[in-house]
């Protein structure tokens, strides 16, 4: 038996119970509709898919704390299996959760209202056309089968998030993300042509890829961050590069964090697209690059530059001759790009009960240095934040993407969750006051919601309300996410 | 840790202090490993066969450290219902490729898949596995009749090729024979164990490994067709603390070490193959690179590997797994899965593992044993 982490076991075991005993009916009726091997109310199902990888999560689980069990998970293996769910739960009046990889880190999969959780990653088939330079996916191609697939025919879609190994293709959609590589390839929204989702009551909007149309307000927009709350993702036309041809790793070690911003700030405006910039605050140098001497105190900044030869080698002769650091070659990005996906932190804190979470917002040029002091400097005052830092990592003409991460051990008398809470709070306080953006790529789930109305305002937030209940008039998608 | 102490200087000695404390008494408690596993975020799952073919959380590394943890602080009961997950994995080590701990799922739910196994918690549908391990040390029931054949090396069939794919030992011995090697095969060879250590049947792992190293002590040398029976005897026994006598081969390695000390000239074989190669050769005891060698030694034969190879080879789950015996579909499954890759790349396979080849053929799939190749290009 593991011992120490039995807090809800009593209660868990009876929410799963009660579950599995009202789930009866709907497990019967989809069983019926979609066959016995696409639909599941077993336990151990439930259990698993109570949660995504939202970190505070991992104290849940620990705590034997979660109480979102859903009743039924499916796993829908065509378009039409997914309009029979959704022509189901809209006549029957039962809550979806879309479900991708589950590496959503803001409560955006939380399925409340116990519902139908509906899993796509059976939905696996990958078209590339070469000619056209597009890939068509189904929603539930994990982004690594999709990459990997892409680098093997000599192409690259240029869309790495560290989740790359557990996200999926829809997922992204949803939650309108972005990878490292964003800087030179974009995000999602950049590489979306086309779309296929289905929306209840089980109607199939397909909108086809084209290189640009103007054929009114762009649909294919509403669905790009709707994070489950509108319909179902079920198959993208992507574009695609071709693979680099050569690829120059740079760093630099600088006095301040503001000299770093500055030169990039600078080297961007130019017209130059590093695929990768990251510039590192003071703590994180440490954490990252401990290994390498002498830079105790000064930020770290690497970057990647890579597509044809001829205008990598052009573009990082502008890097160098503008970015007036100390430069500390390849080592450094090398060592990024070998351990970028390796995380180990996670699991090893999360079990001696610190709790840690990542909070990724942006802003204009102007504000992104004042954004940085006072975010840090609002987690900071939170008791028991040991750590906050932040690193840059996506990065614009007009801005740049913050990326902050805070540690903590609460105080006793403290719960790890209204710990976590005030952290959340003051930071987005902090957002909202100085002027940025309260989410740059992870999205608002149900833990940023309440700053939603802050950053879009009232009208803002009505019309949402309002597209939300013209297209899901009973509320069956994914409810409460986004506090919609 | 130097990044934590430079920010810990600004919160004070009595922070610093209270969090070292914390820090030091969960490291020496430990944390367990199904926990850690548990609250990972799974960023080996994408190269899980049950999770790809299934698309299910349950079937994924991390998803099964999830059941046992519920299982071991009492959510579930211990019930083979809930157990399920534990037995569906392959143990084909595909979630340690990626693993920044080297976790491996089979390896970290060991102890637990004991204890289901004390409890009489194992799904019904292996009782029958588990009767046909003690009874006849043998995966599929009664050993096979057979007379013992003499020779000055050992020949370990495994189950599976003694039970459905005989003629493959047949013309394994036919090939070595060409190299001056004659194979010797015995009535006592019996299952390896795997099986037994999938079910946490420790007893019986210890038995049947027991056996099999009384049976190689008769011999100087040992091969094995069968790539699950390299990786047990050399990687299993020694964990359980049984030291081989003598060196156990896969036959691609004795292969390819008598091909080169022999120079013996190869006919020509035509073909275009894509090669699958077996998680036990490429992540278990790392040597799937000896197949190729192999293949390319090979006048005429042209050699294509799938995306997934090497280390990362997406491997199938046929009779040298519990899935077969426990869920039919997934196995399938998974095999398709495996065939649609590896159909972009070309029609005719290769294996070293005779456990694909049956699972491939029954999915009609043009498939070929290495050594079937090698037969043909001496001729054979």
């Amino acid at each position: 038996m593991i011992e120490g982490f039995h807090v809800g076991r009593h209660a868990l075991r009876e929410i799963l119970v009660r579950a599995v005993e009202s789930s009866k009916r709907i497990h019967r009726d989809l069983v019926k509709l979609l066959g016995d091997d696409k639909v599941s109310n077993i336990v151990t199902d439930l259990a698993v898919y109570s949660h995504d990888y939202t970190p505070i999560n991992l104290h849940k689980i620990l705590n034997l704390d979660l109480e979102t069990i859903p009743c039924v998970v499916v796993w829908p293996e065509s378009v039409q299996d997914v309009v029979e769910i959704v022509k189901y739960a809209y006549e029957n009046h039962v809550p979806i959760y879309p479900y991708g990889g589950g590496s959503g880190v803001l409560r955006g999969f939380a399925p409340e209202h116990c519902g139908i959780v509906v899993d796509m990653k059976r939905m696996q088939s990958i078209s590339l056309n070469e000619y056209d330079l597009t890939v068509a996916a189904d929603a539930g191609v994990y982004g690594v089968i999709l990459e990997q697939y892409l680098n093997y025919k000599g192409y690259t879609l240029g869309h790495i998030p560290q989740s790359l190994y557990e996200s999926t293709v829809g997922g992204w959609i949803a939650t309108r993300a972005t990878g490292q590589f964003s800087t030179k390839y974009g995000g999602i929204e950049d590489l979306l042509l086309g779309i296929e989702v289905v929306v209840p009551p089980g109607r199939i909007v397909k909108l086809e890829p084209h290189p640009r149309t103007a054929t009114g307000p762009d649909l294919r927009r509403l669905f790009i961050g709707s994070e489950g709350v509108l319909g179902i993702v079920t198959k993208a036309t992507l574009k695609i590069a071709q693979f680099p041809e050569k690829r120059v790793k740079l760093s630099f070690a600088t006095k301040t964090f503001e000299e770093a911003f500055e030169y990039t700030r600078l080297i961007i405006r130019r017209g130059v697209r590093p695929a990768v910039v990251r510039i590192y605050d003071r703590i994180e140098t440490l954490r990252h690059f401990y290994w390498i001497r002498d830079v105790k105190d000064e930020p770290i900044t690497i970057m990647v530059i890579e597509g044809p030869s001829s205008l990598v080698d052009a573009e990082a002769d502008i890097v160098k001759g503008t970015f007036k650091g100390r430069e500390l070659g390849e080592e450094p990005v090398d060592y990024w790009l070998r351990t970028r996906f390796v995380v180990k932190e996670a699991s090893e804190y999360a079990a001696l009960g610190f709790v840690f979470d990542t909070i990724e917002v942006a802003a204009l040029w102007s504000r992104v240095v004042p954004l940085y002091r006072e975010v840090i400097e609002a987690m900071k005052r939170v008791d028991g934040t040991l750590v906050a830092s932040a690193h840059a990592s996506h990065f614009y003409p007009q801005g740049a993407c913050l990326y902050f991460t805070f540690g903590g051990l609460p105080r006793a008398g403290t719960t790890p969750y209204e710990y976590h809470r005030k952290v959340w709070e003051a930071a987005m306080d902090a957002v909202i006051r100085v002027g940025g953006t309260i989410s740059h790529h992870h999205g608002v789930g149900r833990i940023r919601a309440p700053w939603l109305k802050a950053e879009i305002g009232d009208a803002g937030l009505e019309l949402l309300q309002k597209l939300k209940r013209a297209i899901d008039d009973r509320g069956i998608m994914n409810p409460g996410n986004m506090g919609l | 840790m130097a990044w934590i102490i430079e920010a810990l200087k600004e919160r004070g000695l009595s922070t610093a202090m209270r969090v070292a404390l914390r820090y030091m008494l969960g490291r020496l408690r430990g944390v367990d490993d199904i926990i850690k596993c548990a609250l990972c975020p799974n960023f080996c799952k994408f190269n899980c066969p049950t999770h790809i073919a299934s698309g299910s959380e349950t079937h994924s590394p991390a998803g099964r450290a999830r059941v046992a943890f519920f299982i071991e602080s009492g959510v579930l009961e211990l019930n083979p219902e809930n157990a399920l997950p534990l037995y569906t994995c392959l143990g084909c080590l595909a979630c340690k490729a990626y693993c920044p701990f080297n976790f491996s799922v089979p390896e970290i739910t060991y102890r637990l898949r004991v204890r289901l196994r004390q409890a009489n918690a194992l799904p019904v549908q292996l009782a029958q596995i588990v009767d046909n391990l003690s009874r006849h040390k043998f995966l599929h029931g009664p050993r096979p009749a057979e007379d013992r054949i003499a020779g000055n090396l050992l020949y370990i069939r495994g189950c599976t090729v003694r039970q459905h794919l005989p003629s493959l030992a047949e013309i394994t011995m036919e090939v070595f024979k060409r190299f001056g090697v004659t194979l010797a095969t015995h009535a006592d060879e019996v299952c390896c164990g795997f099986h037994a250590y999938l079910l946490g049947a420790e007893d019986i792992f210890r038995d049947l490994a027991k056996m099999s190293i009384e049976l190689l002590k008769k011999y100087s040398c040992a091969i094995t067709s069968c790539p699950t029976i390299a990786y047990t005897y050399r990687v299993l026994y020694p964990r359980f603390g049984f030291q081989l006598p003598i060196e156990v081969y896969h036959v691609t390695e004795l292969l390819k070490r008598v091909m080169s000390e022999q120079q013996v000239k190869l006919r020509e074989v035509r073909k275009k193959v894509v090669v699958h190669e077996s998680w036990p050769l490429s992540r278990g005891i790392e040597t799937s690179n000896v197949m190729l060698d192999l293949l390319k030694s090979i006048p005429g034969v042209e050699v294509a590997l799938p995306i997934r190879h090497g280390r990362y080879v997406y491997d199938i789950g046929g009779y040298c797994s519990l899935l077969k015996f426990v869920n039919q579909w997934l196995v399938r499954r998974i095999a398709q899965e495996r065939l649609r890759e590896l159909s972009t790349v070309g029609n005719i396979i290769v294996t070293s593992s005779p456990d694909a080849t049956i699972v491939f053929r029954e999915l009609g799939a043009n498939v070929y044993d290495i050594v079937e190749v090698m037969a043909e290009a001496l001729g054979l």
